[in-house]
């Protein structure tokens, strides 16, 4: 009865062979090298929280502002298999730091390392409805990136980038609010920019990569106020803000001043905000969106297992790792042995199955792709007898009852905690989930003596191994709350590995010191670690040069649409 | 005289009803255990910049004394900034609640338009098929869940009939006001069938209907005149209360069409702790409901006086 409504139903509906299984119904017009023109449409599940370089620090802000700014340097890489490559974008030259004598502002002999940065001729803001007094086009200065920074800096901005340009020679000062400038931030020549550190710092440049570091102009921030940048953002990048409804939908124009001309085919961009999930792929399938990604799991297995969809799937690493972590703190897994038992009972395999190829088991925190990624590195086989007796070891054989915090509602996250409590109950650790909306246990993960054991997760600001392996376990990052090192891990020889590869500039030696603290963080399991993503996404057929870029996910320079599209 | 003082006395019961919802609401968002400046301000800030943005949020006095501040502000109908938007949280409201009404008025307009034919279609027929068939869809509509029913709808008049746009589009917004319409009228649309079936088969029984029927006058004259007009008191009511309800946002249809009205805007206020938002919205959909019940008691009290005795 129910097949027959069912039947009759698509009858209704008239059915006009929208099966997954014939492949995309519209295929491209068959062009054979790029050519100019059209929108390119995506959804995406959320909004975005702000236009504000200095503030935006969300995964679909940053999609939005990698459109409308560019930086002193770029990437080079377009996936995450090509080796991370710094090349300029703004600036002519990727500086390499250089020592110097200079005198700090109190007149006292300072020895540095200085980075010094070239502007390229000719590159300038667009600004299609520019503030009473001001052009439209206008050209962008050196002192705009040192007050980008600056903006980053002060207290009064409440930017999240904060600690990012801490190694900036006047930046604590700033920071504590002292001064409302960073003496180490210096405009050298009509087309130069210099840099001060007192110590090395071999992530400056990719701090510098990140969109904090877009160039602002002074005048449009005291015109505008500090909230009223995303409401008035002036591009700098490819693109141009033409149209913003708050969590409904973004819209942006090809730049007609923009430097880097060439790479750029689409006319426009129109992201979609805040689509649910099925309905966004309703969309992708309607043709309503050229990219998909995101797709619940029925929806991916749908289009994933038609070898008629193969061509249009990419599917590509994110710099990230999932897994749970423990408080350190708490009995009982302030004993390394419980901890390890839990490494040894959580069947990591059978994980990466229930996510249906978007999974990657992971043995420590770094993934594949990350500089310094350790193919040989020790991790944890499946191993529910070695976990069983370890747990007797620390006098846990009778096991114990214990809360498993997750957030939710996510498909993913339920199936994995389903698998992690049934892999503990086998070694006689009976987890009770608990579920918390994602603000209440961010609070409470990130607090000290709060949640013994639970879900958490790290996605990468820029790819190196010290954005990682600092942030998540060297103990300056433990705090009572607000924890960056939510396991409230502490090693001192892990601790001086990590001070001394901070500093250490001989890329080789650093990657070589990160390795050796990976593995003692490893040994130590303040976490376990699980998986690292793969992400999938389908295309249109007309969507031509489509790659997921290691950094910004959706980078569409030298993507063109090969149009109008036709009926297969 | 006495209409305004039971209107009188109805307004202060309204405001009283009013100031406990936005207490509680006050409360409960207060009393998370989450802290607002670590969703703005991402994962690794330092611990100065929380305190100063707790301050500058007023996140750091003690709770009696930011209730006050609330208080305070909302006598003054200032509800204050949205953390996350960085608006007055009026402004965010005024900007979507037209969108929310446009919603509202077309779901209770297609809730009236076909529950209550159908209802009067399923009392004629009574025990036959129509009723039955009826009675069953019904069951079925009151008992699907919106979630499923949007995008079922979606599915076949969106995405296979392309009938209509799959979520909001700008510039079609009747096209793209029909299926959200029809998920949240479904429920409505059984509810309201259900309410006039009842009361047509109790109105039909009544004496002043065989005395119509007896004096000679046309069955459709009968029903339409003197049954129907009498069932239709209590969706009177029904129509008041449902459209204080809509009028507050429809979360899930909202969100699953992407309508912009103030349902998104609440989910949104509230996955991102924006309290001020939070609260903004409780408080427009409970003074909608408030305003809705006040309407409907005044206009009963107006329609039948029997009311004001009570």
């Amino acid at each position: 009865m129910a097949r027959r409504a069912l039947a009759l139903l698509l009858v209704l509906a008239g059915c006009r062979g929208k099966e997954l299984a014939k492949g995309p119904a519209w295929v491209g017009a068959g062009a054979q090298t790029p050519t100019r023109g059209g929108t390119l449409h995506f959804s995406v599940v959320d909004g975005i929280k702000s236009l504000d370089p200095a503030i935006a620090y969300d995964e679909f802000s940053i999609y939005a502002l990698h459109y409308v700014g560019d930086t002193l340097i770029g990437y080079g890489a377009t996936m995450s298999a090509d080796p991370v490559q710094l090349i300029p974008q703004l600036a002519t030259n990727v500086p390499t730091p250089e020592r110097r004598e200079v005198t700090d502002p109190e007149g006292k002999p300072a020895p540095v390392y200085a980075y010094v940065f070239h502007l390229r001729d000719g590159i300038t803001y667009y600004d299609p409805s520019p503030p009473p007094g001001l052009e439209k086009v206008r050209p962008i200065e050196p002192a705009h990136f040192k007050y980008a920074i600056e903006r980053c800096l002060d207290p009064d901005t409440s930017s999240p980038a904060q600690g990012f340009f801490e190694a900036i020679a006047g930046a604590p000062e700033m920071i504590a609010g002292k001064t409302k400038q960073a003496w180490g931030l210096q405009v050298t020549g009509p087309r130069e920019l210099t840099i001060l550190l007192y110590k090395p710092d071999p992530t400056l440049l990719y701090k510098l990569a990140m969109k904090f570091a877009m160039p602002i102009e002074p005048a449009v921030v005291e015109k505008y106020g500090l909230d009223g940048l995303t409401a008035h953002a002036v591009s700098s990048g490819p693109f141009y803000v033409k149209s913003y409804d708050r969590d409904v939908r973004i819209t942006f124009a090809r730049n007609p001043a923009y430097w880097d001309k060439d790479t750029v085919y689409l006319d426009g961009i129109d992201m979609q905000l805040m689509v649910e999930r099925q309905v966004g792929f309703m969309k992708f399938r309607a043709r309503e969106t050229e990219v998909i990604d995101r797709m619940t799991v029925q929806d991916l297995l749908a289009i994933g297992e038609e070898p008629a969809w193969q061509p249009y799937l990419i599917k590509d690493q994110t710099i990230d790792v999932y897994g749970e972590r423990f408080d350190v703190t708490m009995k009982p897994f302030d004993d390394k042995r419980v901890r390890q038992a839990f490494n040894y009972a959580i069947n990591r395999d059978h994980l990466a199955q229930l996510g249906y190829g978007t999974m990657l088991p992971a043995k420590g925190p770094l993934p594949p792709g990350m500089p310094g990624y350790n193919p040989n590195l020790r991790g944890y086989a499946y191993d529910p007898d070695k976990a069983k007796a370890l747990l007797t070891e620390a006098g846990y054989g009778d096991g114990f009852a214990m809360d498993y915090y997750i957030t939710g509602p996510d498909e993913k996250v339920e199936k994995i905690a389903l698998s992690v409590q049934a892999d503990m109950a086998r070694v006689g650790v009976r987890l009770k989930i608990k579920r918390l909306t994602f603000p209440v246990h961010l609070a409470a993960r990130m607090a000290q003596g709060k949640v013994p054991f639970g879900l958490d997760s790290w996605v990468q600001d820029f790819p190196d191994p010290s954005n990682f392996l600092e942030f998540l376990f060297h103990s300056k990052y433990r705090a009572p709350v607000n924890s960056v090192n939510s396991s409230q891990y502490s090693n001192p020889e892990v601790d001086k590995l990590l001070d001394e590869a901070a500093i250490e500039l001989d890329p080789d030696q650093r990657l070589a010191k990160y390795q050796l603290a990976e593995q003692m963080i490893v040994d130590d399991a303040p976490w376990v670690f699980e998986y690292h993503s793969v992400r999938v996404e389908a295309r249109q057929p007309w969507v031509m040069d489509y790659k997921m870029h290691p950094v910004w996910i959706r980078d569409f320079r030298n993507v063109w649409l090969d149009l109008p599209a036709r009926p297969r | 005289m006495k209409l305004l003082q039971f209107f009188a006395r109805r307004l202060g019961r309204a405001l009283i009803t009013l100031w406990f919802v936005i207490t509680v609401a006050f409360l409960l968002a207060y009393a998370l255990p989450a802290d607002p400046t670590k969703v703005l301000l991402g994962p690794h800030p330092s611990p100065q910049q929380i305190a100063k943005l707790r301050h500058q949020l007023c996140l750091d006095r003690p709770l009696t004394v930011q209730y006050g501040c609330f208080v305070g502000r909302l006598a003054k109908l200032d509800l204050g900034k949205s953390f996350n938007a960085k608006e007055p949280v009026s402004t965010i409201i005024a900007r979507r609640v037209g969108k929310t009404a446009m919603l509202a008025l077309a779901a209770v307009f297609l809730m009236v338009l076909i529950g209550v034919p159908l209802g009067v279609w399923a009392a004629l027929r009574r025990n036959r098929l129509p009723d039955a068939a009826i009675t069953t869809g019904g069951l079925i509509g009151m008992s699907t869940p919106t979630f499923f029913g949007g995008l079922l709808l979606l599915y076949i008049f969106g995405f296979q009939l392309e009938w209509f746009p799959i979520g909001y589009q700008k510039g079609r917004e009747l096209a793209s006001l029909v299926l959200p319409a029809f998920t949240m009228a479904i429920t409505g649309i059984a509810a309201y069938s259900r309410m006039v079936r009842g009361e047509m088969i109790e109105v039909m029984q009544e004496d002043y209907i065989r005395t119509a029927q007896a004096k000679g006058l046309s069955r459709s004259s009968v029903i339409l005149k003197h049954a129907l007009r009498n069932a239709l008191t209590p969706v009177v009511t029904m129509i008041g209360l449902d459209l204080g309800v809509l009028l507050g946002g429809a979360i899930i249809t909202e969100y699953l069409f992407q309508w912009p009205g103030l349902g998104r805007e609440a989910v949104k206020s509230i996955i991102t702790l924006d309290r001020p938002l939070i609260l903004g919205t409780v408080l427009v959909a409970s003074a909608f409901i408030v305003i809705m019940n006040l309407l409907v008691d005044v206009m009963y009290a107006l329609l039948d006086p029997r009311v004001r005795l009570e």
